[in-house]
């Protein structure tokens, strides 16, 4: 089992470095590339709703990643001290009506095999997506 | 990102190279919206070059189809690799959006 933590700190920016920092250590634990593909989706999506929505934009969002790999899967927890987001409000996309956002949640769901909130902590919420091999 | 703009008679072919992602998707959104405000109407977007997409690249390519479907324009899309395709299917964007193996395709296409 193979365990790594990084904290972030900025803005929409993160998306991209938190996005490249979790594919390397994907591919490193031999994650094809489709799955590759799929982490990068979600992660990407991930981080773009906690700058957007837990940090309303702020461009000095903090957010802790923890990455464990083992012999059946990627789990990797997401943490922000912003805003709680209340999983119970998302509805999902009207697919027969093309729309300017609602995607986000829709995709990491369809791509992951495991996406969890957990907003019992104090402060912010922690996200944990599941990747199995 | 780079956004490169030609046109071929009556299409205009915007040539995205690099991720589209939250941080990107603003500038590309600026470029198609000053596009679509000086009246052209059949856009084509190569993203040949594209190496990733998320919903913000989504967003971005909606917003242009709506805006230009007022006008009763059309976009096609060009180029996109498996995982980018993927995207458009599994949110049904696929039957919204022509989608075409390459730009002189998409272009022809228009007729």
């Amino acid at each position: 089992m193979a365990r790594h933590r990084l904290t972030f700190v900025g803005g929409l920016e993160l998306a991209g470095q938190v996005r490249e920092w979790i594919c390397e250590r994907a591919r490193e634990a031999g994650f094809d590339e489709d799955a590759v593909a799929d982490i990068a989706l979600a992660v990407s999506e991930a981080v773009s709703n906690i700058v957007r929505h837990a940090y309303e934009g702020r461009a000095d969002g903090r957010i802790e990643a923890t990455l464990t790999t083992d012999d059946t899967a990627l789990t990797l927890c997401l943490r922000d001290y912003g805003r709680k987001f209340d999983p119970d409000l998302y509805q999902s996309p009207d697919l027969d009506t093309p729309a300017e956002g609602g995607y986000g949640i829709f995709l990491m769901r369809t791509v992951m095999d495991g996406v969890r909130y957990e907003t019992s902590h104090a402060e912010g919420t922690e996200l944990i997506l599941v990747k199995r091999r | 990102m780079g956004i490169q703009v030609s046109k071929q008679e009556n299409v205009v072919v915007v040539a995205v190279s690099g991720n589209m992602d939250a941080q990107s998707a603003p500038q590309l959104d600026d470029r198609l919206s000053q596009l679509a405000g000086q009246g052209e109407q059949n856009h084509v977007i190569d993203l040949s070059a594209v190496p990733f997409m998320d919903s913000s690249g989504l967003a971005t390519l909606i917003k242009l189809f709506k805006h230009i479907r007022i006008g009763h324009g059309d976009v096609k899309l060009a180029g996109l690799r498996p995982e980018i395709l993927e995207i458009f299917q599994l949110t049904h964007l696929d039957h919204v959006f022509g989608i075409f193996d390459s730009q002189s395709e998409a272009v022809a296409d228009f007729g």
